[in-house]
C-alpha cells in the first residue's frame, strides 16, 4: 500500500496513483459532460498529462488529491466543450448539439429513459451540469464540489437544487 | 439520490467498464511517455543552445590560443639574430661516444 504522506513526489508516482484511485471515475466524469467517447477520450488523456507535468506543483495532502484531478479534469472536459461552440456563442448553447450526439452515442439496445434522462442534463447550463454530475454521479460534498469549481457551496446547492427541477421537468413533458 | 430513484439514470453508453480500466492504464502509460518527450522538446533549444556555445567557444580559442600563447623558445629565437644563433649552435654539445 502506498504511503501518499513519505511518498516522494515524484511525478510518475503521483499520476500512478491518481491513474489507480480515480482513473475511472474521472473518465466518466468527463464522458458525462462531452458525451462523445472519443473527445472524452482525447479530454483524458489531457488530464493524465497535466497531472503529471503538474505534479510537481501539487502541493495538498493525499485527500485534496482527488479534488485535484477532478478540477483538471472538468476544465479539459470544459476546453472540449468550447471547441464544439460556433463564433461568439456561449458555452450553454452547446447543450442541444450535445443532447442530440446522445442518442447517437448510446448502445442500441440502451434503456430509452437513461437516454432521456441525460438529455434532460444536457439542458441544463454548464455550472449546473457540472454540479449536478459531481453531486449525482460521483456523489461528493458539497465542499469538494465547492474545490473543483471554484464556486461556494451555497451557490453549489442551489444550482443542484434547479438541475433537479429543471430534469424533472424536462422528463415530465417527454412523459416519463 | 433519491430524487430519480424511480427511473433508470444509469449511462446509456456502450463501453464496458474493462475496456475503461484498460483505456486508463493506456493512458497513464502514454502521458508518462508523452509529458517526458514535451520536457524534452522544451529543454531541447536549451540544450542546442548550451551545445553551439561549447562549439563556439573552442573554435574560438583555437583561433586566438596560438597567437596569445607562443613558447618562450620561439619567442627567443624570433629576437635573436643568424650570427647570434649560430654562436649558440657552437656550444652544442656533441654526441658521447659510446665506450
Amino acid at each position: 500500500m502506498c504511503n501518499f504522506a513519505t511518498m516522494t513526489r515524484d511525478a510518475n508516482d503521483i499520476l500512478q496513483l491518481a491513474a489507480r484511485r480515480y482513473g475511472k471515475r474521472l473518465y466518466w466524469h468527463i464522458r458525462r459532460l462531452v458525451v462523445s467517447h472519443d473527445d472524452a477520450e482525447d479530454a483524458l488523456q489531457e488530464t493524465m498529462i497535466k497531472i503529471y507535468s503538474k505534479a510537481g506543483s501539487f502541493r495538498g495532502e493525499e485527500s485534496a488529491l482527488e479534488a485535484w484531478c477532478y478540477r483538471i479534469a472538468t476544465n479539459e472536459a470544459l476546453q472540449v466543450i468550447r471547441r464544439r461552440r460556433h463564433f461568439m456563442q456561449s458555452l450553454d448553447s452547446v447543450g442541444g448539439e450535445l443532447a442530440e450526439m446522445v442518442a447517437s452515442e448510446s448502445a442500441p439496445d440502451a434503456d430509452r429513459t437513461a437516454i432521456l434522462f441525460q438529455q434532460a442534463i444536457m439542458q441544463l447550463s454548464t455550472q449546473q451540469r457540472v454540479a449536478f454530475n459531481l453531486r449525482y454521479y460521483d456523489e461528493l460534498p458539497y465542499a469538494q464540489i465547492a474545490e473543483i469549481t471554484g464556486k461556494s457551496e451555497g451557490t453549489l446547492k442551489t444550482n443542484y437544487h434547479y438541475a433537479v427541477e429543471k430534469i424533472k421537468e424536462y422528463l415530465k413533458e417527454h412523459a416519463i | 439520490m433519491k430524487e430519480f430513484s424511480n427511473i433508470n439514470t444509469g449511462l446509456p453508453y456502450i463501453e464496458s467498464e474493462a475496456y475503461i480500466e484498460s483505456l486508463v492504464e493506456r493512458q497513464t502509460a502514454a502521458a508518462a511517455e508523452q509529458a517526458g518527450a514535451a520536457r524534452w522538446q522544451t529543454r531541447r533549444p536549451l540544450y542546442y543552445s548550451f551545445a553551439t556555445l561549447a562549439v563556439a567557444t573552442s573554435v574560438l580559442l583555437a583561433v586566438l590560443l596560438p597567437q596569445r600563447s607562443k613558447s618562450p623558445i620561439d619567442s627567443f629565437l624570433a629576437s635573436i639574430t643568424d650570427e647570434e644563433a649560430a654562436l649558440i649552435a657552437a656550444w652544442q654539445i656533441e654526441d658521447i661516444p659510446e665506450y
